[in-house]
């Protein structure tokens, strides 16, 4: 236990960088937010200061100076009865403000609690509470507020209350929402388990998790009290003269606007300015928010411009070999900024020989998405080729988009880890197999029909009438990505790129793709560039194999060759991690450590770091890859000790 | 006395449909006992209900029918407090190392928190606590302030493990603790789960799709296929000499990391399975992997197959009931079965 406890704790400290990011870092970055916050707090102070910062007394009448225009002695001149403007919409502003926190206070207090109980429990709890919100969301606010006023006369904190029931609804439709998705998170499980309470997870893990939605909605309901509440002073109700309030202050204007246009300027400026301000913030803190969280890069495939501007221009290629479909050379795909790129791929050269199945394996972080990615054009959104080449049937597929675009779909066919994902779920599996074949072959729509039944039938598909017109939510996840191999096929490709093709897939599912890519392989004469983690599925049908590790080929030679004697440590490494092969009752050959990020790829092996056989030649200088047979090859220094290492496991 | 003795467990969960809403069996009548010390491996693919068994012994889905006991207590249907109690002897690894922890917890809130909810444990001792469980994972003592976006996917389930042993639990239900895991991390983390097992000495429900994993560290094997039993044994015998058609299937499926064994392995599943989408629901009263088995009969569509035990192997499979009137009856003797590629040491 001790020495693997040294190993680990010696190796992993460094990997352990943060990776947060504030939210208040965001937002800050963003001149809209800071302006809209900063107005905001302008307004806060000066309303809660007003003694001190305004100019006059709100009160002070000056009948010869009314309706003044802008002055040394009136910044912003003066209303009918001669009053400072400026200073009365600075003690404005405290009613406003207090009117806007009284409506959010009282949504807040309603909504949250009884939107974390329907949301957390559910049931006929949810139940009551779900109807309650949609009785508050049916009535009309103004008129009840109106009829609030008439009944008990001029009590604007009355009116805010009941304006903060009435809109409390949205409140706990947002938190019964929000607490739902979180309460389907495995912390809340794992909380339970633990022996939590229910108010406990309730306060420590639920509450915690929905607070940021909830700061986004009191910012906008801010906004909506100060219009409702000015627009109730417009409308003569719930105000009590002389005191200063923003929407009688605009009545007021509105009443002069011939005598005076510019009373409505100030008056209404600010009303404008300061929902507009809250509206803003609102905004912004859901894009910062958004911002901080990783989203997945699946879902930002799509066709760019593929070199950057530091490529360099491949050497004529060498002489192709007939048999050679594809060849990439000194592929590298980086991502980020043109000034500092991280490489993701770092001078990969593989080739693809014609009816073969190349196998493509790596642990997540490897770069082997990337790789095939970058062969059909379709990398994630800021990533890029920044050098080297892809040959494919005399045309080098890095050099332009429309190169790719004119091969992608037909000589060159997708297939990815998601079927169910890669189908469109608004579309019949006949109309999405229709597409293509309309698209490429000029089929018409009766043609393309009977085309698409004999390829479901192709990928073994016993009842293909009946998947034709099923819908993707309707077959299973096995059937859907038959339906995928089906849709690759319509463009008689010659190279089939499969990106973890089973790796969602039952086992029993999975031996059955796996024989159906074999058939085919024969069958349409294609070649398989077979992505994969596991090395099972290299072993079932991969002819060649290409091991990546960190961005990098460590090793590439023909699977039997591979399996019978790996040389390079990762590959030997990799082999004894496998369950499969491991003895029962032996502890399991682990690799220590972790995948060194893109960012802290070191400048010598990027293996290092974890390899048993690495000495200081290994860290000095990039390793080459160096010829260790026919046709194999191994980005290693010390291979005939990792030979030796690959044979005690 | 058993830790866990799960009786014709019954889970049923209400799908709302177009026409009404349905009762779906998830779990229909599966009995197994998890003994001191003993890891018990539950393997099936997806719908097969492995992981609703572990969350029912968890207490985090209902129970329709039958009885769960730990150590002669019926906890079936145990309430809120007896519950929160069985949290000290029970625990959990969850499958998803991003989602299984509070991600605005920091790890030591992570790891104190079981204890605060359980024992009352003062900060003192807690932190204390939490010093000895990082190094118990061999993780360094300064995660404990770090939040878990800091860390790795393998380091993560470190944490989750270590949250999960914080009260030195008899059971930890370790629900596809590897499968998200890389290769070599997932070697690092079976690793060491099985040194903790020696060191601590707790039960291990395993819940895994990968037979391969299981057999690595199970004693015994649960195979589910759709909510029943199909087969239940020795580790050794039924992950390398399987009597159930469907176990067989499994076995020869998973693709092993070895070109020539795995090519004979392939000859083996092409026998092993017909090719068959298989029914949406199955009935009570019939034999489930009916669809796809390569040596179904009439019998198997017609009656559900009896509990029949060989060697040590229990196995529910009309072939191996000499009363069921399957034409294939043949007295048992462990039938022939693929190759594997899997040495056995000798312990």
């Amino acid at each position: 236990m001790s020495t693997a406890q040294a190993e680990v704790v010696a190796t992993e400290p460094d990997q352990l960088t943060s990776t947060r990011r504030g939210v208040f870092r965001n937002l800050m970055r963003k001149p809209a937010a800071w302006i809209s916050a900063s107005w905001i707090l302008v307004v806060i102070l000066a309303s809660v200061f007003a003694k001190w910062v305004a100019p006059d007394d709100p009160y002070k009448q000056d009948i010869v100076h009314n309706l003044a225009l802008p002055s040394a002695a009136h910044w912003l001149g003066t209303d009918s009865l001669g009053r400072d403007i400026l200073t009365r919409l600075i003690y404005g502003g405290n009613l406003a403000l207090i009117s806007c926190v009284e409506v959010v206070a009282v949504a807040l207090a309603i909504g949250v609690p009884l939107g974390l109980l329907a949301g957390y429990f559910g049931g006929w709890v949810d139940a009551i509470i779900a109807r309650l919100a949609d009785i508050f969301l049916a009535i009309p606010a103004i008129i009840v507020l109106m009829a609030v006023v008439a009944v008990v006369g001029n009590n604007l904190t009355l009116a805010m209350v009941t304006l903060g029931i009435i809109i409390s609804a949205s409140f706990i439709r947002l938190v019964r929402g929000s607490t739902i998705a979180v309460r389907r998170e495995l912390f809340i499980d794992a909380a339970q388990v633990s022996g939590l309470a229910a108010p406990r997870i309730i306060l420590r893990h639920v509450l915690p998790n929905i607070v940021a939605p909830l700061i986004i909605i009191s910012t906008l309901t801010f906004g909506i009290a100060l219009l409702v509440q000015s627009g109730l002073a417009f409308i003569g109700l719930a105000v009590q003269p002389p005191a200063a309030n923003w929407g009688a202050m605009i009545y007021e204007a509105s009443q002069n606007i011939y005598q005076d246009p510019w009373l409505m300027a100030p008056t209404g400026g600010i009303l404008i300015l300061t929902i507009l301000a809250f509206n803003t913030l609102g905004d912004a803190i859901n894009t910062a928010q958004a911002g901080s969280v990783s989203i997945s890069p699946a879902g930002q495939f799509r066709a760019q411009s593929r070199r950057g501007p530091g490529h360099r221009v491949a050497v004529t290629p060498a002489q192709e070999s007939s048999d050679v479909l594809l060849r990439a050379t000194g592929l590298t795909v980086v991502a980020g900024s043109e000034a500092s790129p991280t490489a993701l791929v770092e001078d990969l050269s593989f080739e693809v020989r014609k009816g073969e199945v190349l196998g493509l394996v790596g642990e997540s972080g490897s770069g082997k998405t990337m790789t095939a990615r970058a062969i059909i054009g379709l990398l994630p959104l800021g990533c890029r080729v920044q050098s080297g080449t892809i040959t494919f049937a005399g045309d080098d597929l890095t050099a332009s988009e429309s190169v790719v675009a004119a091969h992608r779909g037909t000589k060159i066919a997708l297939i990815s880890q998601e079927p169910m994902v890669a189908l469109d779920p608004s579309f019949t599996i006949g109309s999405q197999l229709r597409e293509p074949l309309r698209l490429h072959k000029k089929m018409s729509r009766s043609e393309a029909k009977v085309e698409a039944l004999a390829l479901l039938r192709k990928v073994g598909i016993d009842r293909p009438d009946a998947v034709y017109a099923s819908f993707p939510h309707q077959i299973s996840g096995g059937m859907a990505q038959r339906v995928c191999i089906a849709i690759a096929l319509t463009g008689q490709p010659e190279l089939l790129i499969a990106d973890e093709p089973t790796t969602a897939l039952d086992v029993t599912v999975q031996a059955e793709i796996l024989d159906l890519l074999r058939s085919l392989k024969d069958e349409f004469h294609m070649s398989l560039i077979l992505v994969t983690h596991n090395l099972g599925v290299i072993a079932d049908i991969a002819d060649r194999t290409v091991v990546m590790y960190a961005g990098e080929v460590v090793e590439q030679c023909s699977t039997e060759e591979l399996f019978a004697a790996p040389t390079h440590p990762y590959t030997a490494g990799l082999m004894a991690s496998s369950p499969d092969r491991a003895e029962i009752g032996k502890p399991l050959g682990a690799i220590v450590g972790i995948v060194p990020p893109p960012e802290q790829w070191p400048i010598g092996c990027h293996f290092a770091d974890r390899c048993p056989l690495v000495t200081e030649a290994c860290r000095k200088a990039p390793v080459p890859l160096v010829a260790t047979g026919k046709d194999r090859e191994s980005r290693c220094i010390r291979t005939d000790e990792a030979m030796k290492l690959g044979a005690s496991r | 006395m058993s830790l866990i003795d799960v009786r014709d467990l019954v889970v049923e969960f209400k799908t709302r449909g177009s026409n009404g809403s349905k009762v779906f069996r998830a779990i229909d009548g599966v009995s197994f006992t998890i003994e001191p010390g003993e890891t018990v491996g539950l393997v099936g693919e997806s719908g097969s209900g492995k992981s609703t068994i572990g969350r029912a012994i968890l207490g985090l889905n209902p129970v329709a029918e039958g009885s769960i006991t730990f150590k002669g207590d019926d906890i079936t249907r145990a309430h809120a407090r007896r519950r929160r109690a069985l949290a000290e002897n029970i625990q959990a690894v969850f499958q998803d190392p991003y989602s299984s922890l509070d991600p605005r917890r920091t790890i030591e809130d992570a790891l104190t928190e079981p204890l605060r909810a359980v024992k009352r444990s003062s900060r003192k001792d807690a932190v204390e606590r939490v010093r000895w469980l990082l190094g118990t994972v061999r993780l360094p003592a300064n995660s404990a302030e770090r939040l878990p976006s800091d860390f790795s996917g393998g380091q993560r389930q470190r944490i989750a493990i270590a949250r999960s042993l914080a009260n030195s639990p008899e059971l930890v239900v370790c629900d596809e603790a590897v499968s998200a895991l890389d290769v070599s991390t997932q070697a690092q983390v079976i690793n060491l789960l099985s040194q903790l097992q020696s060191e601590l000495g707790m039960s291990y429900l395993f819940i895994s799709h990968d037979l391969s994993i299981v057999q690595y560290l199970s004693q015994r094997i649960v195979v589910l296929y759709r909510g029943r039993v199909m087969e239940s044994g020795p580790a050794e015998q039924v992950g390398t000499q399987p009597l159930h058609p469907y176990t067989r299937a499994l076995l020869s499926s998973a693709p092993v990391s070895d070109p020539a064994s795995q090519k004979r392995r392939r000859d083996a599943r092409r026998q092993a399975l017909v090719r068959n989408e298989p029914p949406s629901t199955v009935g009570s009263d019939q034999c489930p992997f009916a669809a796809r088995c390569p040596l179904v009969a009439d019998v198997c569509w017609t009656a559900r197959p009896k509990q029949v035990t060989v060697d040590k192997t229990t196995v529910e499979c009309h072939v191996f009931d000499p009363e069921s009137g399957h034409p294939g009856t043949k007295q048992p003797k462990a039938a022939k079965v693929a190759a594997t590629a899997r040495p056995i040491a000798s312990s």
